[in-house]
């Protein structure tokens, strides 16, 4: 018997004991990948676990959490309020359109006829659908884009507010912010930030003294919501219109089991049309199709 | 006959026989991993999508640097500067302008449908229209209806956060000082000035950004204000107006302008 070939398969310990464990619960995985890998020897690696700390993972993952969780949900409604307009403008609407009217249409007694308010609140759905769809794609990037800059003006103001302090009272961070900041626009003193043009602007535009104060003038915030709204509203508004045209068919069909009824009304139409013609045509004379088959294989 | 000789064993005792004297020979020591309980550091955000994120993050940097900021300083935002200085907010007056554009869209396509009789173009069109001015109407009367009573609930969400359950009686105390102020430098009751002799009254967003300053409340407080004329515009446009403005303008449009059409009928007739 000849050999042919030796295959060696590395049956390589993947048991290594020096993991450096970013945290607990990559360690419990890859201990809990380690016990499902059937090649692995448990003779050395019996890693004990002795559990878990319950009182010092529970202080711990709230410290972490809750940062964050302390937000309520009414509290991030209200941001997205006030950083995306649109976007909550667009979510009432859908709660509006895609929820409530359809059941009014649909519960109001009336003389309509029922296709006729599948219809309807099928066009409700459709348009609620697609403004909340559309604005959430386009219109995200663009609230983000507005909050950026007001972040970028806001990042200069509070420097400049420091350009009066001693160096020796700053904080490491605000050095930081500072050398950032000159960097970023090129100047050599914190005074020459406000000789910018970009930021002579802003002041002589929104009728502030100072960039700090930008945010709280009237102007300011007024104009902030247009450019956040003006998109959605003269841009998109009509080609909006134009989607929901095109999605009530598949919300009639998929929803409410309706679907466009003009071929079917048509078709008796169409059928007595070809038997007219047929009944005018004089009988041909030629052999049926099934005749001229002449079988066999060729 | 081809013969491929697996030297691979999968018995993992054979493979690991690694007795104590072995490991010692080879310089490995293996320590029991012992998991003594704790956590170090709980991964909060997951890094799968980090390089969308990145990528949406420059998208967003480009659009801000080279279309935002130049808007914010360009020559119409001089002029809607100056035409906005004096609106409280422009929320509402937004959405109306959007409805005005739908609004006008649907109007001109009715009046434009050829599969319609000129004068059902008419109606249906006017009863578009007629829909259109009736939501617009009521929404604008049903927001300013409804401004004092959420001025208060916005004074008492900020006492809460602010752990000011007095904060309402402030606001009110500082408003009744500049009424007072107003009535007796003009010699008129409060209701009877005119626009431009009534002073500004405080709001609680007023009032926090004038006294507390560089807190979260400010963002939260402009949103509850914006929150208010969205709720109210977005139900009367998309629930009221549909539902019970549309019948009703129907009607209205159905017994004042139909009329015409029917007469002139019967005459032919």
């Amino acid at each position: 018997m000849n050999i042919d070939s030796i295959k060696n398969y590395p049956t390589g310990s993947i048991a290594k004991h020096k993991y450096t464990h970013s945290n607990v619960l990559e360690y419990r995985q890859k201990s809990a990948d380690l016990c499902e890998e059937k090649s692995v020897n448990r003779g050395y690696y019996s890693g004990s676990f002795t559990g878990i700390n319950m009182n010092r993972a529970a202080a711990n993952i709230s410290a972490k959490v809750s940062g964050k969780s302390s937000e309520s949900t009414f509290d991030k409604i209200l941001k997205l309020c006030d950083k995306h307009t649109v976007i909550a403008q667009n979510l009432v609407a859908l709660v509006l359109a895609a929820g409530l009217r359809p059941i009014a249409i649909m519960s109001l007694p009336g003389k309509k006829d029922k296709e006729d308010k599948m219809y309807a609140a099928g066009h409700s759905i459709a348009s609620g659908l697609i403004g909340f769809g559309f604005s959430t794609i386009v219109m995200y990037p663009l609230g983000q884009a507005v909050d950026k800059t007001k972040g970028k003006v806001k990042d200069v103001a509070k420097v400049l507010q420091l350009k009066d302090k001693d160096v020796a009272h700053l904080t490491q961070e605000e050095l930081e912010d500072i050398s950032r900041i000159k960097k970023k626009y090129n100047v050599e003193k914190l005074s020459d930030l406000n000789e910018l043009k970009i930021f002579k602007k802003f002041k002589e535009i929104y009728k502030v003294e100072n960039l700090a104060e930008l945010d709280h003038s009237a102007a300011f915030k007024n104009v902030t919501k247009i450019m956040d709204m003006a998109p959605d509203v003269f841009v998109f508004g009509v080609l909006k219109a134009m989607l929901t045209v095109a999605l009530i068919p598949p919300i009639l069909k998929y929803g409410f089991g309706l679907e466009k009824k003009k071929k079917a009304a048509q078709q008796p139409a169409e059928q007595q049309a070809q038997l007219a013609a047929a009944a005018a045509q004089p009988p041909s004379m030629e052999k049926p199709d099934m005749t001229k088959f002449a079988g066999g294989l060729k | 006959m081809n013969v491929t000789l697996n030297t691979n064993n999968f018995n993992t005792q054979y493979n690991y026989r690694n007795n104590s004297n072995n490991l010692r020979k080879a310089g490995i020591s293996y320590n029991q991993p012992s998991f003594q309980g704790g956590v170090y550091d709980i991964p909060q955000k997951s890094k799968l999508l980090s390089p969308f994120k990145r990528m949406f993050d420059k998208v967003t940097d480009f659009i801000s640097d080279n279309y935002t900021m130049k808007l914010y300083t360009s020559k119409p935002a001089q002029w809607l500067s100056n035409y906005t200085e004096k609106l409280s907010s422009v929320v509402d007056h937004m959405q109306v302008a959007g409805s005005v554009i739908i609004s006008g869209m649907y109007v001109t396509q009715t009046l434009r449908n050829k599969d319609l009789d000129e004068d059902r173009r008419k109606v249906l069109g006017l009863n578009q229209a007629l829909t259109f001015a009736i939501s617009t109407l009521g929404s604008y009367v049903l927001d300013r209806n409804l401004d004092n009573w959420w001025e208060g609930v916005t004074a008492r969400f900020a006492g809460r956060r602010l752990g000011d359950p007095d904060l309402e009686n402030k606001i009110k105390s500082i408003n009744t000082n500049i009424i007072k102020e107003a009535e007796t430098k003009f010699g008129k009751p409060w209701k009877k000035l005119s626009k431009k002799e009534k002073p500004a009254l405080t709001t609680t967003l007023k009032y926090v950004e004038n006294n507390i300053k560089n807190t979260n409340l400010e963002s939260l407080l402009r949103g509850m204000g914006v929150l208010k004329k969205i709720v109210v515009f977005g139900t009367v446009y998309r629930f009221l107006s549909p539902v019970a403005v549309t019948p009703l303008a129907s009607w209205i449009g159905n017994k004042y302008f139909a009329k015409k059409p029917e007469t002139t009928e019967n005459k032919a007739a």
